[in-house]
């Protein structure tokens, strides 16, 4: 019997690499080309199954297409992040109590299953990412804009991502350990030059900048205030990825909680969380308010 | 980091048999990834108000046929320990409890596949005999008030029904999801649940080790 395990192995070996002969990197190219069209037009399905297909062609011949099979895991991480914003796919059981993430209004979609699928895609991406790839292979074997992107890049991402996941299912230690391992992010101005360099998903970016600010709430105030300010007011797109209850406590922190009072430097009005600019010159912007010690 | 999970030799066939792309159990992920370690096993949740906090672990034994006498990962179900119980300076009269038809209990495989509990009955009549009937009902966890976790008794059962199909070595568990088979890490799946005080229920995460 293992005689015969052993000769049924070597068989299919034998089978399985002659078909993995056949050059893949065209065929992939274009399936990431696609799947990253799928990923700007907001077909996060369609961005996971292209990724399937890919990972399903190459695994024979897994070593051969790294570099691509770290960009599918990479469009996949991301669409699953997305999703548990909006755009869900994945479904909870038709059973039980609605107490989920996002559940309710007769809506069965399930964020917290992307965030778990997005958690093993991230974990894929950072198994597979390469390093040393030449300029060349990238515009190779990647579409345009993922070689623009990088490899680096593309993992400070998944990173991100990774924390985004941890924080929204509550588990603290593991986002600050994170956010501990990576001090550039805990200043603003390089913390958006990062994710700008990451090119995180705009759903993403409040809850990114919420979390330093709770970090940078026990060891810089004025910092934790520009995170505050940013998280209120993102520069682009919505705060979805921030629950009204911790946009509240963001408002109340400014307000109240801070050791710091922050004033508009042009007429010294205090800030008004509930809106970008001073409430009076209408201009300033609360970014640019200062700090003084509260008395 | 945790140790590459062994690839169960069925698995491997399957895969050498799909190489070319060919047939419906095409495999797009042949062995779970490593980087990500899991989630926390072990989670703490203040309940507000209340003087106490939930402290939960969660796992899934691969073995757990030594302990409930057959495996119910082959009758189309997945068992996970759970022990659970209150910490904290109010433990001794915090009203926490787990509430039977509030608690949802859930399994959220790796790939997003999210499992329904099933309840101990379900799974005791599985076993098809009496002994280890009363066996898998001793072993399981009953929704109730909170004991103090020190007081808790040792980890419990409780059940999650597999998908169809769904085969399980060690503690990779090989799945159709989409087109392909997915091959996934059990212990790097997400436990939730509610718990309930004061008449409100706080929802509760905790991840599987082994």
């Amino acid at each position: 019997m293992r005689r015969v395990h052993a000769l049924l192995l070597v068989g299919l070996a034998a089978g399985a690499a002659s078909c993995a002969s056949t050059d893949l990197t065209g065929k992939n190219r274009k399936l990431l080309e696609q799947a990253v069209t799928a990923l700007e037009q907001g077909e996060l399905a369609k961005t996971v199954a292209l990724r399937d297909d890919l990972l399903a062609s190459t695994e024979a011949d897994a070593g051969a297409y790294r570099l691509q099979r770290f960009g599918a895991a990479y469009l996949a991480a991301e669409a699953h992040l997305r999703a548990s914003f909006a755009g869900a796919w994945l479904r909870e059981p038709e059973t039980g109590t609605r107490l989920r993430l996002g559940a309710g209004g007769g809506d069965d979609t399930s964020p917290t299953a992307h965030m778990v699928a997005a958690a093993r895609q991230i974990s894929y991406g950072m198994d597979l990412a390469p390093s040393g790839v030449s300029e060349k292979a990238l515009a190779e074997q990647l579409p345009a804009s993922l070689a623009e992107l990088g490899v680096e890049n593309a993992k400070l991402g998944l990173s991100m991502g990774l924390l985004t996941v941890y924080s929204r299912l509550g588990f603290e230690s593991k986002v600050s350990r994170i956010l501990e391992q990576n001090a550039g992010m805990l200043d603003l101005a390089s913390c958006q030059r990062l994710m700008d360099a990451a090119r995180l998903p705009d759903e993403l970016r409040p809850r990114v900048t919420y979390l330093v600010f709770r970090h940078q709430r026990e060891l810089d105030e004025r910092m934790a205030y520009r995170f505050a300010v940013r998280t209120l007011f993102p520069a682009a797109g919505g705060t979805a990825g921030v629950e009204r209850a911790e946009r509240e406590a963001l408002q109340q922190w400014i307000v109240g909680e801070s050791s710091y009072v922050f004033t508009c430097p042009l007429d010294g009005v205090k800030a008004d969380p509930t809106t970008p600019i001073c409430s009076t010159d209408l201009k300033t912007h609360l970014l640019d308010f200062v700090a003084s010690k509260r008395e | 980091m945790n140790p590459r999970p062994s690839i169960p030799r069925s698995l491997l066939l399957v895969s050498f048999l799909s190489a070319c792309g060919g047939g419906a159990s095409v495999k797009a992920d042949t062995e779970p990834p490593r980087f990500f370690e899991g989630f926390p096993r072990g989670t703490l949740q203040e309940m507000p108000g209340v003087g106490a906090s939930v402290y939960a672990e969660a796992s899934f034994q691969r073995r757990h046929a030594e302990t409930l006498g057959l495996d119910l990962t082959e009758k189309g179900l997945l068992p996970i320990q759970l022990q659970i119980g209150l910490r904290g300076r109010e433990q001794e009269s915090a009203p926490v409890r787990l509430d039977p038809d509030q608690m949802d209990m859930r399994f959220y495989l790796p790939d997003g596949t999210v499992l329904p509990s099933v309840w101990a009955d379900v799974a005791a009549k599985l076993t098809g005999n009496d002994r280890l009937r009363d066996k898998v009902r001793r072993q399981s966890l009953e929704p109730g008030v909170l004991p103090k976790y020190e007081n808790a008794s040792n980890a419990l059962f409780v059940y999650f029904q597999l998908p169809k199909k769904a085969v399980v070595e060690d503690q990779v568990l090989t799945l159709q999801s989409g087109k392909y088979g997915q091959a996934v890490d059990v212990s790097k799946g997400l436990l939730t649940f509610n718990v309930m005080f004061e008449n409100k229920l706080k929802q509760f995460y905790v991840g599987v080790g082994r």
